[in-house]
């Protein structure tokens, strides 16, 4: 009895092992994983791309993983160190510079030459943004620029002009305004976050026509040119132009999910015009336009960046290079793709993809223009360390200390100043 | 021969839970005690770096002081508030009224909610300058608050667990219906008043099931981190930066694994020693009904 009862106990522990250890290798067709972020109607438009390279290809299966953009970093770095990362990875150009640092995410895709029809391609676009070391590591999906978002019925009800070439001071004066007829309504709405790369950087770049950090970890801007720019979103806030953080703060990046925007009572926020679609969306019976973004009087440059949507890479560690690389060639160049794809993810990089759009008259004109005013004003890209999660969040604590009264401007730029040659001296040492 | 054959058959059951331990639990402790004395990032191979983790967090990270103070301050208004409201509800439960079962699974759900963006939504929607609780303020007459200043935005967080209340109101009502009613009557006999009795009968008796909840609370607020990550996000200006969150940011955004294998221990050292503490200061105030004092 008791022999009995032991083996049955050993059985059960070795089927629960075995059952642990079940990986098989596959064998024969592929099986693929595709990663990226958006919304509702971007994630149908992917998956219905996904379908048709299915149906073309039955010997491949694709495996769609897909979020939204709050922790998508953070899950695919976790993935990354874990060795778990998709196949396909869609990442934000910001994610580059540290993932690239780190070595053995992104495979070359010299490697599948063949295998990808590149020839679409803007080749200084690609040296810009998709070349590290002379390698391409990566393809832009789509053309972001930076632009004012704005309420059009909103302004035309309150006697605003709308069209016109924004200023910082126009914005000011008009936010003045605004909230004095009526407390409630405040013209410019932006989260902390918003507020550094739509606000304070533009602003700083037009002032020193400068792209702020050097990859060499230096800076180009001084403590007074910090305290200018902070100075003026304080001016925004006391002037009740700006939406207090404390009633933007919780809404992240995700401003058309502030019922501000929502219930028409902002006019305008900045953000990349990949909002486009969201704000309009979002703010359901109101005429929404874009605009140039801001600029001031005397500017050095523009201070607008264009910069690619997304970026389609391949993992270095995936197991079918062949089929994933098939893949992304019809995700870019297939018309089948590229017409389900349509603009969610912005206007198409691949000039014969823009074509295809135009031709079938799936070209949103309001997002199409935007980008193209962004494109024609295209100012200095900003220093990739400023896309580093530490540097950028310095100067988020910087414009936080203002928009709450806890520090002048002055004393938070320099405060900020400090920590950011701090920070970069740090970053610099981790290199060695 | 019998006993060795038993023993051997009980270990034997007991092998699926062992080794889980030693792989899930044991295997993991140990191994970021390994890793906080050195600077494994998220892809690197680990380099032995000493004590450089810990200098780090002590002396050049102005982070780690406001993370501790903050999570301190919050375990303080935290834990109280989530103790006292669970025994003052639960002492409410155990009137029989009608629909007294319906009260106890209403007050008992938040807690079975966790922390979901659903939660952080909810929490938003609460706390707007125009949400719910300023809407409840202006029709009492009194001004809004702005929940998410960063002077409250820490009680504001501090409020989810509070909300989340029902688990150690089940376990206090279990503790009050221990309470022998004879102990009641007897009081009652010699003319004790409800306070009387609540003072001299049900807190002694339910003090081990307060110091349990407490001690188990803290030990929760300590490691808080849901709740500032799906609401605030450790902000505004890191009022509501915890350790939990100084831990998952360098663990995760940053890739400093290594150090915030450090600071998890660090975390580690300080609950331990505040259950000591807590658990020293039990012998003058708990009392369990063997009649020895704890």
């Amino acid at each position: 009895m008791k022999k009995i009862q032991i083996v049955l106990i050993v059985a059960l522990l070795v089927a629960c092992v075995g059952a642990l250890g079940a990986t098989g290798k596959d064998e024969g067709p592929a099986t693929l994983r595709f990663s990226w972020w958006g919304g509702e109607s971007r994630h149908k438009a992917t998956l219905a791309s996904i379908a048709a390279f299915q149906a073309k290809n039955p010997n491949v299966k694709i495996e769609a993983e897909y979020m939204g953009w709050e922790g998508y970093f953070d899950k695919l770095v976790t993935q990354v160190a874990g060795g778990s990362a998709a196949d396909i990875i869609q990442s934000d150009y910001k994610f580059f510079p540290q993932l690239v640092a780190q070595g053995g995410v992104y495979m070359d895709l010299g490697k599948v030459k063949g295998l990808i029809d590149t020839s679409g391609f803007e080749p200084e676009f690609l040296k810009k943004w998709c070349i590290y070391d002379g390698k391409l590591l990566g393809l832009p999906t789509g053309l972001n620029s930076q632009t004012a978002i704005i309420n059009t019925t909103l302004m035309n009800k309150e006697g605003i002009a709308w069209q016109r070439s924004w200023t910082w001071d126009m914005i000011l004066e008009e936010g003045k305004k605004l909230h004095a007829k009526n407390p409630a309504y405040y013209f410019l709405v932006q989260g902390p976050e918003n507020l550094v790369y739509q606000v304070l950087m533009p602003y700083l770049m037009q002032m020193t026509g400068t792209n702020l950090i050097q990859d060499a970890y230096t800076i180009s801007f001084t403590k007074d040119d910090l305290a200018k720019g902070l100075g003026y979103i304080k001016t925004l806030l006391d002037a009740g132009a700006l939406l207090p953080l404390d009633q933007s703060a919780m809404f992240g990046v995700n401003i058309p999910e502030n019922p501000k925007w929502v219930n028409a009572q902002a006019a305008m926020y900045l953000n990349f015009t990949t909002h486009v679609v969201t704000a309009k969306a979002a703010a359901k019976d109101q005429v929404i336009k874009t605009q140039r973004l801001p600029m001031m009087n005397g500017a050095k440059q523009s201070g607008i960046l264009v910069t690619p949507a997304q970026l389609i890479s391949l993992n270095e560690k995936t197991k079918y290079p062949k089929a994933a690389a098939q893949f992304v060639d019809f995700f870019f160049n297939n018309h089948d793709s590229v017409v389900v794809l349509k603009m969610e993810r912005s206007v198409p990089a691949v000039a014969k993809a823009r074509e295809m759009l135009s031709a079938e008259g799936l070209m949103d004109g309001d997002l199409a223009e935007a980008v193209a005013m962004g494109a024609k004003n295209v100012g200095l890209a900003i220093g990739g360390l400023l896309n580093h999660t530490e540097v950028s969040k310095i100067l988020q604590n910087g414009v936080e200390l203002v928009g709450y009264g806890k520090a002048s401007p002055a004393d938070a730029a320099s405060t900020t100043v400090d920590s950011l040659l701090a920070k970069l001296a740090q970053l610099k040492a981790a290199t060695k | 021969m019998r006993t060795n054959r038993r023993s051997r058959v009980a270990y034997l059951y007991l092998l699926p839970w062992l080794l889980g331990f030693a792989l899930f639990h044991a295997f993991p402790i140990f191994s970021s005690l390994w890793y906080s004395f050195t600077n494994l990032r998220v892809t690197n191979a680990p380099r032995f770096v000493g004590l450089a983790n810990y200098v780090q967090m002590f002396l050049h990270d102005p982070l780690f002081p406001k993370a501790m103070s903050n999570t301190l301050i919050y375990t303080m208004v935290a834990v109280p508030a989530k103790v006292g409201f669970a025994l003052v509800i639960a002492l409410l439960l155990t009137i029989r009224t009608r629909f007294i079962g319906l009260y106890r699974t209403v007050y008992y759900l938040p807690s079975i909610l966790g922390g979901s963006v659903v939660i952080s939504i909810l929490w938003r929607f609460l706390f707007m300058t125009e949400g719910l609780m300023n809407t409840i303020f202006g029709a009492l007459g009194a001004a809004p608050v702005r929940w998410f200043d960063p002077n409250l935005a820490l009680f504001t967080i501090s409020l989810l667990p509070v909300w989340q209340f029902g688990s150690s109101m089940v376990i206090f009502l279990a503790g009050l219906k221990n309470i022998p009613q004879e102990l009641y009557e007897a009081g009652r006999i010699d003319g004790a008043g409800r306070i009387a009795l609540f003072r001299h009968v049900t807190i002694p008796l339910l003090s081990p099931i307060i110091f349990f909840n407490l001690v188990m609370q803290m030990i929760n607020a300590l490691q808080e981190f849901t709740s500032p990550f799906i609401i605030t996000g450790g902000g505004p200006l890191h009022a509501t930066y915890l350790l939990g969150m100084k831990i998952w940011e360098e663990g995760f955004s940053f890739s400093r694994m290594g150090y915030a294998s450090a600071v998890s221990w660090t975390l580690m050292i300080i609950i331990l020693t505040l259950t000591v503490v807590v658990f020293t200061t039990s012998r003058f105030w708990v009392f369990y009904e063997d009649g020895k004092k704890a």
